[in-house]
């Protein structure tokens, strides 16, 4: 099964192992407004789920994203 | 047409639709099975469309930002979610950029700039952004097809109008960019010269026929050409981000 981590470091083009909660958009080049819309796509079509907006205007961060999850009862890794 | 899909349940906004080709277009999305809004500047003209057409018409200044967004917001409460956008207002306008025998008037008027920069790129960037951006919102996949011209490579006395289509034709190819992981579409369609009576009122006839000498197809396109196109892209959901050429030859 793909992980959230997988999902966000394909999105945002990183190495897995630059993926840790910390991770925010803006700090680092790869995640901007525009790779923001590929991250919701593939956050939603793999874990098969649609986000509103405010949700995905709340994911700022990894950290958010797995508030954002946990809410929905999606469990991640 | 046997066999070829229609666009029945398909809502589709167009924006210029009381104009000659706006209308044109407007009527082919409806015979296809689309429920059409049209939006135009023009009170009068609308009246008398949806007089004739029964089609639902808005009135809009297509340049005005809080214009925009309320005529905008209304269609996507009453009608929406809108999966096709064109972007068919606009106007052409010819002056050069210096004229020696010009008197007073030696220099293109910047207040004639702004109004042709407004009329046909600003116009197209208000109507794609409150549409885009509600598409987004509700992942609704669609398509925007923004109406240029074969101006747009630069044609001598129309540098305001060549400008505003050269800006239309490089933002559809950004937005394509953009916006394509959420399927939105955006395609340009450059006309060459289209036989409609707006035509015979921008050119004389010795022009017309002159203008039908030069291009390799000796002739002028008809407003089925446009339509035949719009639908294409319609309906050929894997062409974004690109300028396609209606102008027989035209530019070769």
């Amino acid at each position: 099964m793909t992980t959230l981590t997988a999902i966000i470091a394909e999105a945002l083009r990183l190495d897995e192992t630059k993926v840790t909660d910390d991770l925010a958009i803006h700090t680092v080049a790869t995640w901007n407004s525009l790779t923001h819309i590929e991250l919701v796509i593939m956050i939603e079509e793999q874990l098969q789920i649609q986000l509103t907006e405010d949700e995905i205007v709340a994911m700022r961060s990894v950290r958010d994203i797995r508030t954002v999850l946990g809410q929905r009862g999606v469990s991640v890794t | 047409m046997t066999g070829e899909p229609t666009l029945s349940g398909r809502k589709a906004i167009v924006t210029g639709g009381a104009g000659h080709l706006g209308s044109g277009i407007a009527l082919a999305l409806r015979d296809q099975g689309c429920r059409v809004v049209i939006v135009d500047r023009d009170p009068a003209a609308l009246a008398r469309f949806q007089k004739e057409t029964e089609i639902e018409t808005r009135a809009c200044d297509l340049s005005d930002p809080v214009a925009c967004e309320r005529t905008f917001d209304g269609i996507w409460q009453t009608s929406g979610p809108i999966s096709i956008l064109v972007n068919a207002a606009g106007r052409i306008h010819s002056a050069p950029l210096v004229n020696i025998a010009g008197g007073a008037e030696r220099r293109h008027s910047p207040a004639a700039w702004n109004e042709v920069i407004d009329a046909n790129l600003t116009s197209v960037f208000l109507a794609t952004a409150n549409v885009a951006e509600r598409m987004a919102s509700t992942r609704t996949r669609g398509v925007v097809i923004n109406l240029s011209s074969i101006a747009a490579e630069g044609n001598a006395g129309q540098g305001a109008y060549a400008a505003a289509k050269a800006g239309v034709n490089a933002a559809t190819l950004a937005w394509a960019k953009e916006l394509g992981p959420l399927g939105i579409r955006f395609v340009a369609i450059a006309l060459g010269f289209i036989d409609t009576p707006s035509t015979h009122v921008a050119l004389s006839d010795d022009a017309i026929k002159d203008w039908a000498r030069r291009t390799p197809l000796r002739r002028l396109g008809k407003i089925e050409h446009v339509t035949s196109t719009v639908l294409y892209v319609i309906r050929n959901d894997f062409v974004t981000g690109k300028v396609i050429e209606v102008d027989g030859g035209l530019t070769l």
